[in-house]
């Protein structure tokens, strides 16, 4: 009789910063349902993985429900499965980072469970041919990949059912191969769809394996929980009485069948994850500006971390946990585009980098520290404003703007200027959505043409900027005071008149809680220069994580607007408000010409969730608009201040 | 014996770049040994009633004069007429019939001149490879031929240039580095290649430095390693002298050798960056090309002023400063790429560039002048001569900079060092040897190395070298002086101020007794030997 053997691996995953009625409602749905399901069917053999993040939150929140998992991995129900403690995409990370991103996680689990597992969940299945080494030394003897990984190394369709081991540099590590068809109708199609579809895979040898490995939430959450329920006893019931589909534990596997031979697998990932990041997963961090700018804070976080004499164990947690991968790119759910994901992201490594700075006396009475260091790794220099109330980084070469703004106050720790830009996605054509021409960040300075409105501004109306100062480069100049001055020379392009030459300065002067900048705008040409000069901004407001349904708005002339609202009229300040936070101040404080309007508007992303497509909020755009008409050497000044009323 | 040197520049007819330094300096340190030495020059529009004529005749319907110059201290012989009155000397359209000219003209004054003809004849960069041949033809073995290069060149000759447009039959006997041949055979054995043929035709092929010797063969040919020596250049000026002619234009300052070596240069700095500018006089900036001052007169932004004048700075700073031609060889654009981070590094710098224009550099041009307007605190760029502030910076200055791509020699160097400065330049050519690294000579250092062409050792170098000099002017163990010592990046650096806070002092003092040794006296007997063979 033709046999085939089956390993059913269950992954349990929530990101760090999951808003918590979110992993509540997940809770219910699908994680009880799965336990009661590995209970009624504890005769049986399941594999199941709890993701460093999620482990945490459980720990505090759900004991119990680990407290059951663990007893049927006493019983010989369940093999586990570590992670990563953070459920980091490892090729990702520094090399000591990978090792103790697992080395912390089996630490941590081992704390619970009381022994260590002997194989290991790759986040998102991500390999890269340099990961044997930090598996081998932390004990892993296997892991699973796709069998889309097995095919870029050339290997054909009958090595997938097969476990095989590789090494990089005399480290093993063994490789069981998950098949893609079987997750395609595992659970989505019928019990007998799915038993004939392991049994074309069946032989008499009877020494093959399937691997399934997915979400946990695939069952009770993405399908209403009672079809899941329906489904799972109606597939494992059948299968307990099969002889000829076996399941194993990936263990007992090796134990029996042993390994194929000696593989080696290039980067890689499942198939779907190939076709989003392109072939890829590095790739991410080229097409999100944010997602590298997150991935760059975590190696400059890391350099003050080892600078750092001595440190308390919660700072490297932070910083582990900071590198949970969901906010690092986007694929089938919201990922990047989600804002309170991004948001934990820099709060941990906002608090890291404290305790690393507290621990080296980083200010060591020099406080402030400017710095020119290229921190996103382009080549180009940025300028690091650092003092122990806030940091805020300014891109030079990218219009002079302020990309991230980090208040590092105790219990405040949030980047304010963690705002996303909106990309080019597929599922975007035929929507009306433009994606932005230019990163959603802060300082950037527009010419506008006269007839342009908020609208042609959020939606990016092409050709309404008639000049280059928003993407210019700018030069730098730090005062012996500590401010800092960006100055371009750009120019005001009208078609049928002769450029005018355009000098633009920034002034920046960071005081505790504010950021005061004086923007010069000067026609140095030879002809009139009519515009609407904007100067724009981007924020971020905290939200709140913990509660469902408040709302975040803005204040205007006492009047409370909720964020997804629009405003445009003529003002010069706006007061951002969201629960649990001080109030984000922005306001016109001076200015040589009077007229000044607000436009304000929420910048959204039409972004792919489990849900669809939605309308995801990515920060309160903000525009000073101020119309006026330069004569040659003639300039405008504004001077607006960004604050944290405290 | 009777030598002539002919060189297209002198500093007393007119100087664009280094060279117009050399012939006559080198010249006199020559004579002043008992030889008789004439510079060969063309007039480039010099003629003046103290130019004496001593013919005239015509070639080609064109009417050339020569004129004995004497007033220098060695006599010059200079050419006018036609091409060779054009004030621009290196204008790039006319320079190839400029030289053929000042050959043809030399020739016919040597033929003329029968019985005065010279035991040497000493060329200097390709613009007097025609003469080299013409006279060449003309004297065959009873004169000695030297070509010194003193910058490559890519200048190629086509065959004709050097038939029709001096007269000879390709067939003429030239002697060189191959015995007797035609001058077709010399030509086609050169590529066409004016260095090369200057070098084939002559006794030696010489040039400034050692480095630079290694480029030349490398350039033009290894079957010339034997042919090749070096004469190098030597220090022009005085402590003293430079000190005497800053004191005359700013005669309420008592400038003297024992303020510039002390603290009290701190004040002459603070007048030069905060006073000086505001005296630059009704013609300065001097710039001779027509067009480029034509675009520098357009610019009226700050901190530009009524023609390429420049505004004071606004508050006294360390002083960076630099000296040359506007050209990529200067190292501008690796200069350019970085300035920005060189004055975030250090915003208490303040850079004050004394550039002659090219016109060929314009982008160039725009570009320093743009960076001026963006980094106003921290820059200036004067476009052209301006005697107000030239020696007086060498006098005030901290670190002179010096980031050519590659220098055969670097005189700059040495006007720099004897004023007391500290260097920061390439390793190339001259200046890997006149310039001794402080990491590596400790006190006995004048400066540092940077890699050619590296923007990012230029920054690094040139912090550290500011804020280590800058250090002289605090107090040691202040906290300012601390503040200051502390942002230096290089160990080597720190240790050595750690060690003796007073080490800036020292290498101000070892910059200008580096110089000194460079000596014309020596370069003369060097080329002495090598003219005796």
């Amino acid at each position: 009789m033709p046999k085939i053997n089956f390993i059913f691996t269950i992954h349990f995953h929530q990101p760090t910063g999951q808003l918590k009625w979110v992993n509540e409602k997940i809770y219910e749905n699908s994680y009880k349902l799965l336990l009661e399901i590995f209970k009624k069917y504890a005769d049986m053999k399941f594999t199941v993985h709890v993701s460093g993040p999620l482990l945490h939150y459980m720990l505090e929140y759900h004991r119990d429900w680990l407290d059951e998992l663990a007893k049927l991995g006493d019983y010989g129900t369940i093999e586990f499965l570590a992670g990563s403690l953070g459920e980091a995409i490892l090729p990702l990370l520094p090399l000591e980072d990978r090792i103790k991103q697992i080395r912390e996680y089996v630490k941590l689990f081992e704390r619970f469970f009381g022994f260590k597992p002997r194989g290991l969940w790759l986040p998102e299945r991500v390999w890269e041919p340099s990961l044997p080494y930090p598996l081998a030394v932390n004990g892993i003897e296997y892991v699973l990949v796709d069998d889309s990984t097995l095919y870029r190394a050339g290997h054909g369709n009958e090595d997938v059912y097969y476990a095989w081991i590789t090494e990089e540099g005399g480290y093993r590590v063994k490789i069981f191969v998950i098949d893609s068809p079987l997750r395609y109708v595992l659970p989505w199609e019928s019990s007998e769809n799915v038993f004939n579809y392991m049994l074309s895979k069946a032989t008499e040898e009877g020494d093959r394996v399937l691997v399934w490995g997915s979400d946990a939430e695939k069952f009770g959450e993405w399908r209403d929980p009672g079809w899941a329920r329906w489904w799972l006893n109606d597939f494992l019931s059948k299968l307990r009485s099969r002889r000829d589909i076996v399941m194993f534990h990936p263990m007992d596997y090796l134990r029996e069948y042993g390994v194929r031979g000696l593989i080696y697998l290039p980067a890689g990932s499942y198939d779907k994850m190939l076709e989003w990041s392109n072939g890829f997963f590095r790739n991410f961090l080229l097409k999100y500006r944010e997602s590298n700018n997150m991935h760059k804070k975590m190696l400059y976080v890391r350099w003050k971390l080892s600078q750092a004499p001595s440190l308390p164990l919660d700072a490297w947690r932070e910083y582990y946990l900071a590198q949970c991968n969901d906010a690092y790119w986007h694929g089938l759910f919201g990922g990047i585009y989600l804002s309170h994901l991004r948001q934990a992201i820099y709060e941990k490594y906002i608090i890291a980098e404290k305790i690393a700075e507290e621990s080296m006396g980083y200010y060591d009475e020099r406080e402030p520290i400017i710095r020119l260091y290229d921190f996103d790794h382009d080549g180009s220099k940025e300028i690091l404003y650092e003092s122990k109330k806030l940091n805020a980084y300014l891109k030079p070469n990218d219009g002079g703007t302020l990309f991230e703004l980090d208040i590092k106050e105790k219990d405040l720790e949030h980047n304010l200027q963690d705002t996303m830009t909106r990309y080019y996605e597929p599922y975007i054509e035929g929507t009306g959505l433009n994606p932005d021409w230019y990163r959603r960040v802060s300082m950037r300075l527009h010419l506008w043409s006269r007839d342009t409105s908020l609208y042609d501004w959020i939606n990016n109306t092409p050709f309404k900027d008639q000049s280059d100062l928003a993407l210019n480069k700018y030069s730098i100049t730090i005062t012996p005071e500590n401010e800092i001055i960006l100055r371009t020379l750009g120019g005001h392009y009208v078609y049928g008149l002769e450029p005018s030459r355009i000098y633009a300065e920034k002034k920046i002067v960071f005081l505790d809680n504010t950021v005061k900048t004086i923007y010069r705008v000067e026609n140095r040409g030879g002809r009139s220069v009519e515009t609407l000069l904007g100067i724009e901004y981007h924020l971020a407001p905290k939200i709140n994580r913990e509660t469902k349904g408040e709302v975040m708005g803005y204040m205007i002339d006492n009047v409370f607007h909720p964020v997804n609202e629009v405003y445009a009229g003529e003002n010069r300040r706006v007061v951002l408000k969201s629960p649990k936070y001080p109030d984000i101040v922005l306001e016109e404080e001076g200015s040589s010409h009077g007229e000044t309007h607000l436009w304000i508007s929420p910048l959204e992303m039409l972004a792919r969730t489990e849900k669809g497509i939605r309308r995801v909020f990515q920060g309160v755009a903000i525009m000073f608009v101020k119309p006026v008409k330069l004569e040659p050497g003639e300039a405008v000044e504004s001077r607006i201040n960004l604050s944290i009323a405290r | 014996m009777r030598i002539w040197y002919i060189s297209f520049e002198s500093i007393y007819t007119r100087k664009v770049g280094g060279l117009a330094e050399v012939p006559p300096r080198l010249g006199k340190a020559v004579m002043d040994r008992g030889h008789e030495v004439y510079i060969l020059t063309p007039s480039h529009g010099s003629v003046s009633e103290d130019y004496k004529l001593l013919g005239e005749f015509r070639v080609n319907d064109r009417k050339y004069r020569v004129y004995l110059y004497d007033k220098p201290p060695v006599p010059h012989i200079v050419f006018s007429g036609g091409l060779l009155d054009d004030p621009e000397v290196y204008s790039p359209d006319k320079l190839l019939d400029k030289a053929l000219s000042f050959a043809q003209a030399i020739k016919i004054f040597t033929e003329e001149n029968s019985g005065k003809e010279p035991d040497i004849i000493h060329g200097n960069d390709w613009h007097s490879v025609p003469a080299l041949l013409a006279l060449n033809s003309l004297l065959k073995e009873s004169a000695k031929y030297y070509y010194q290069i003193h910058l490559l060149s890519k200048t190629r000759f086509r065959l004709e240039d050097l038939t029709y447009g001096l007269g000879l039959d390709p067939h003429t006997l030239i002697t060189g580095i191959q015995g007797r041949r035609t001058l077709r055979e010399y030509y086609e054995y050169s590529w066409g290649l004016a260095d090369r043929l200057g070098a084939l035709i002559s006794n030696k092929l010489l040039t400034v430095s050692k480095d630079y010797s290694k480029t030349l063969i490398r350039r033009l040919g290894f079957d010339l390693e034997e042919h090749v020596d070096y004469i190098p250049n030597a220090i022009t000026w005085t402590l003293d002298e430079v000190c005497s002619r800053a004191r005359k234009l700013h005669p309420d300052l008592n400038i003297d050798a024992r303020m510039i070596m002390g603290s009290d240069r701190e004040f002459l700095r603070r007048y030069l960056e905060i006073e000086a500018p505001r005296h630059m006089g009704s013609e300065e900036p001097l710039i001779y090309d027509r067009e480029f001052k034509k675009f520098i007169e357009g610019i009226d932004e700050y901190p530009f002023h009524n023609g390429g004048k420049i505004q004071p700075f606004t508050r006294e700073g360390p002083l960076v400063f630099m000296t040359g031609r506007l050209s990529r060889q200067k190292g501008i654009h690796v200069l350019l790429k970085v300035i920005g981070e060189i004055i975030a590094n250090t915003p208490e710098v303040r850079i004050l560039l004394l550039l002659l224009p090219v016109w060929g550099e314009r982008r160039m041009a725009e570009e320093l002048i743009n960076n001026s307007i963006l980094h106003h605190e921290n820059l200036r760029v004067v476009f052209g001569v301006s005697k107000t502030l030239f020696h007086l910076t060498h006098l005030a200055g901290d670190v002179m900079m010096i980031p050519s791509t590659y220098e055969p020699f670097g005189l700059v160097a040495l006007e720099g060092m004897i004023t007391g400065n500290a260097i920061v330049a390439s390793k190339t050519g001259g200046l890997a040897e006149t310039v001794l690294d402080i990491r590596r000579y400790g006190v006995k250092g004048t400066g540092l190395h940077i890699e050619p062409g590296d923007p990012w050792s230029l920054v690094d170098a040139l912090t550290d070298m500011v804020l280590f000099m800058e250090s002289g002017y605090h107090e040691p163990w202040s906290s300012g002086w601390w503040r200051i010592v502390s942002r230096i990046g290089d160990r080597r650096l720190y240790d050595l101020l750690i060690s003796n806070p007073r080490a800036p002092w020292i290498i101000r003092r070892s910059s200008h007794r580096r110089a000194m040794e460079y000596t014309w006296d020596k370069s003369a007997e060097k080329a002495l030997r090598i003219y005796m063979g």
